[in-house]
């Protein structure tokens, strides 16, 4: 039973179903033309597009045509921060699917209101981590390679076996099925607002629609389809980033070469992802007055996941380090016992510890969790934590590895930087547009939860009857 | 075709409306909603083949990906590595992965199709609100012949905002 004295409403003020689509597109169709947008949007896009622009438009060609040169990467660290950045981007890929789907699966109502935002984020993400391996192979005239076609057309196959190969089929099947996911589930919101525009914008909207009209076979087919995509989407994403964890677990070198990693990197990509949800949602929640959508209770939710997860990689923090002395290795030990807690990389290690299990710990107390400053503080540190992690991944095994002799350091250079400011830019760009452009929450399941936080209170108020008497 | 419709714009009253219909063996050709009602689906007896259709594409795919592995691992191009035959147990990664693949492109594909979707297709039938809060009940008037009027009654008395015949084309 949903009782709303526990759990609060999940969308406020009584909303009729045409006040939800009022309310969804007020900041569309406040604009007459697909120019105009408030300032701070403006001021944003125009950062985030320069940083595109910059790096993307400029040193990643540059990266194709010198080569990976440019970047610090060396013998001893040939995975630098481009491998970082890519399995960050794709932590943070994540949290739309689990949003949507892992919620959907585990019947949370309060889904309905952040999912489109999430799973937008998800398409973005996932196109910047593309990126970095696409354009790390060096010569990327070359990638065709990548792909198995035949018959046995170079004399050999692909590699099966490699994780590497595992990766590109894993994270285009995750960029196919999130968009597709999106897009489906953005067809009905398109119907509505091709009903309610005109001129160019109507076109628009009628093509990306696709003539969708709700009727009952339509939403039955439309059910069924959304939820295989959903169920089968779950499982992938616990799939793609145990495979990026493979990318590193297979190999033999101490700090990667551990049996936890694949529950280890999925239970971070949640983490971080949900960490960047929360931030997202907190700007749309205030840049788009959203309160009665994205309530208190939303991101209180939000909060105690963060929380929980929180325990689970600080759990995993220190079982790296116990199996380390537990090992007896003295490679693994120096790589976690003294590079780590008190070595070359003692600074980005407790910054990790300290961002991502301590910090969030905080969530424990409910006045910090209904804050809204102190809420989108801790998203950015939590995001920060998980960059450091990837760091601490990446470069300390392979900068000081078996052999003393062959002990590197590893420094980025400007291209290194700019490559993933470029990202940020591109993510910027991606998201928002989004928010000017396309409905931000999902206004056909906000009726469907309009209308089923109706008949709950129909229904509760006959509980709370029947258990008064009960109690009597 | 010539047709009654009744427009509501509120959840409760359509579904009294609707069951009202079905007790009075009115039949109700299809309602129009913003958003899915699923009660409506058991009510008016409406399915869907997609959810067999998508078993069927995962049992398609696993079967063709598994051939496909066999092939390339075992007919043509066989490695022998160490004296024994290379075929490693990583292909269940690229079995599920290709499976989900696979579902998720001809699932999609085959909602498409059923429902004819593709850009700026014809809208046969607009009622203002349709998609935002409007609930939209048809009844074909050649198939309830004498019960349209029955039909008509029951929209004014369960509170249809709105009572027309509309003709829409084939």
């Amino acid at each position: 039973m949903y009782k709303k004295s526990v759990r609060g409403e999940l969308i406020l003020g009584n909303k009729s179903y045409g006040d939800i689509t009022r309310d969804i597109l007020r900041h569309q169709e406040r604009h007459k033309h697909w120019y105009q947008a408030p300032l701070w949007w403006w001021i944003a896009f125009i950062i985030s597009f320069i940083l595109m622009s910059i790096g993307l438009g400029y040193y990643v060609p540059l990266t194709i045509a010198k080569g990976i040169g440019m970047w610090g990467n060396n013998n001893q660290t040939a995975w630098g921060w481009a491998i970082i950045n890519f399995v960050w981007w794709i932590g943070i890929g994540h949290a739309g699917t689990a949003f949507s789907i892992f919620l959907l699966v585990l019947r949370q109502k309060w889904r309905t209101s952040i999912n489109r935002a999430a799973e937008a984020m998800t398409i973005f993400a996932v196109l910047a981590a593309g990126l970095f391996p696409a354009i790390h192979v060096g010569r990327a005239w070359d990638e065709m390679f990548i792909f198995p076609y035949g018959p046995n057309t170079r004399g050999l196959w692909v590699n099966w076996d490699s994780p590497l190969l595992w990766d590109v089929i894993a994270i285009t099947t995750y960029l196919t099925t999130s968009a597709l996911f999106w897009y489906l589930g953005m067809i009905p919101d398109f119907a509505t607002i091709r009903d309610r525009s005109t001129g160019i914008k109507k076109k628009i909207f009628h093509a990306l629609s696709l003539g969708f009209v709700g009727h009952l076979k339509s939403w039955r087919r439309f059910e069924d389809a959304v939820i295989i995509i959903g169920g089968l989407a779950a499982p992938l994403v616990i799939s793609v980033h145990s495979i990026v964890s493979t990318d590193f677990a297979a190999s033999v070198l101490p700090g990667w070469h551990e049996t936890i990693f694949p529950p280890f990197f999925v239970v971070g990509a949640i983490f971080s992802g949900f960490a960047m949800v929360l931030t997202l949602m907190i700007i749309i929640r205030k840049v788009y007055k959203l309160e009665d959508y994205v309530t208190d209770d939303h991101l209180d939710a939000i909060a105690r996941i963060i929380m929980f997860v929180s325990l689970i990689m600080g759990s995993a923090y220190l079982i790296e380090e116990f199996i380390a002395y537990y090992s007896a290795s003295p490679y693994e030990k120096h790589v976690f016992l003294e590079m780590y807690l008190k070595g070359d990389y003692a600074l980005t290690y407790w910054g990790m510890v300290i961002f991502n299990a301590f910090v969030p710990q905080l969530f424990w107390f409910r006045k910090i969790r209904r804050n809204l400053l102190t809420l989108f503080i801790i998203s950015i540190i939590i995001n920060i934590g998980m960059w450091l992690e990837r760091y601490n991944i990446v470069i300390p095994p392979t900068a000081q590895d078996f052999l003393p002799a062959n002990w590197g350091e590893y420094h980025p250079t400007k291209v290194d930087i700019w490559i993933y400011l470029g990202t940020l830019g591109m993510f910027g760009v991606g998201v928002l547009s989004f928010m000017r452009f396309l409905p931000i929450m999902a206004m056909n399941e906000l009726k469907q939860q309009a209308k089923r936080q109706t008949s709950l209170t129909v229904e509760m108020s006959v509980y709370d009857i029947f258990e008064k008497k009960l109690v009597k | 075709m010539k047709k009654l419709i009744g427009v509501y714009d509120d959840d409760v009253k359509l579904m009294e409306g609707v069951d009202r219909l079905v007790e009075n063996e009115v039949p109700v050709e299809d309602v129009t909603t913003p958003f899915v009602i699923e009660e409506l689906f058991e009510k008016l007896h409406i399915h869907s083949n997609i959810q067999f259709l998508a078993f069927l594409y995962g049992l398609f795919a696993v079967l063709s990906i598994l051939w496909g592995l066999y092939y390339t691992f075992a007919v043509d191009y066989p490695l022998n590595i160490g004296g024994k035959p290379n075929i490693s147990l990583t292909f269940v990664i690229l079995l599920f992965v290709g499976m989900v693949l696979t579902v998720v492109l001809l699932t999609t594909g085959t909602f498409f199709h059923q429902e004819r979707l593709y850009p700026w297709k014809k809208i046969k039938f607009f009622y203002p609100g349709m998609h935002d809060d409007k609930m939209i009940v048809f009844v074909d008037k050649n198939q309830a012949g004498p019960k349209v009027a029955v039909a008509e009654e029951i929209f004014k008395e369960t509170g249809a905002i709105d009572i027309q015949e509309v003709d829409i084309e084939d």
